[in-house]
């Protein structure tokens, strides 16, 4: 096995240069930070405004990822025959990637709109509208990530 | 003054917030439906088979954009201006309700599933 950082030929940097493994690392990171913010900001009013940049760059990420993917996808078959596990899981994958797609574009619109004004009392279903979005994308991009080793 | 201050507040467009919520709910319906109807009726996906390299998900993944893009701008048309208020929980609900919806029937062993009835 080759090692990433400390043995002396490391192959970090080529696994750097996969753009595809880059950018999903990213949208990791990124959800990582914004479930913190979105749990935070129901105490903090002005964490709204960084919340929804946040998410903003998350869609652009998203729309990448999807950009690179389809750009260098094999043939997914959809005949009897190559109906097996790794088939069906790629397309769960893909049908389970949509879910951020849409979930973090409305929660930027309610946020674009609602700004801090969401913590009003008459704005509750939207409150929860995006704190389930941004939990649910974040949990559809782990499933993702887990199923992308079987 | 303060009665000034509540005309010179800035509006929220609560009927686009609504529209937005509607519209993704409905996305998430064309999803998992036209996945569904992608893998059931394999005529109707030879027939939109669109890329060989790019291959089914694409249609669904345009087909749910499509939809949820044109009932946006249907709904901020027909919503515009409009009292939203008791649209608002029923809104939401709905969106709660597709979203389970989309997160179960897209389960590979939910939407693979059948029964099959053998003669004797």
């Amino acid at each position: 096995m080759l090692g990433l950082l400390l043995v002396a030929s490391p192959t970090l940097l080529f696994n750097l240069l996969d753009p595809g493994a880059v950018i999903f690392g990213l949208l990791l990171m990124l959800l990582s930070a914004a479930v913190p913010l979105l749990i935070l900001f129901a105490r903090v009013p002005q964490l709204t405004k960084p919340l929804f940049w946040i998410l903003l760059v998350i869609e652009l990420i998203l729309v990448a990822v999807v950009v690179v993917d389809f750009s260098i996808l094999p043939t997914i078959s959809s005949n009897a025959t190559s109906r097996d596990l790794s088939i069906l899981f790629a397309n769960h994958r893909w049908l389970l990637f949509e879910a951020p797609l849409l979930l973090v574009a409305l929660a930027c619109v309610i946020l674009g709109i609602y700004r801090e004004r969401l913590f009003e009392a008459h704005a509750r279903p939207y409150r929860q509208a995006v704190v389930l979005s941004v939990i649910v994308s974040f949990i559809c991009v782990l499933i993702v990530t887990a199923e992308a080793f079987i | 003054m303060k009665l000034f201050d509540q005309f010179f507040k800035p509006r929220v467009h609560e009927s686009v917030a609504i529209s937005a919520l509607l519209a993704v709910s409905l996305a998430l319906h064309a999803a998992w439906l036209s996945h569904l109807i992608l893998f059931r009726v394999p005529e109707l996906f030879n027939r939109l088979f669109l890329s060989d390299t790019i291959g089914p998900i694409f249609i669904v993944y345009t087909l749910s954009l499509g939809v949820g893009l044109g009932s946006f701008l249907l709904f901020c048309f027909f919503l515009r201006g409009r009292d939203c208020t008791e649209l608002r929980d029923r809104a939401f609900w709905f969106f709660v309700v597709s979203l389970i919806m989309f997160l179960v029937l897209t389960f590979p062993f939910v939407y693979v599933f059948e029964i099959a009835v053998s003669s004797v």
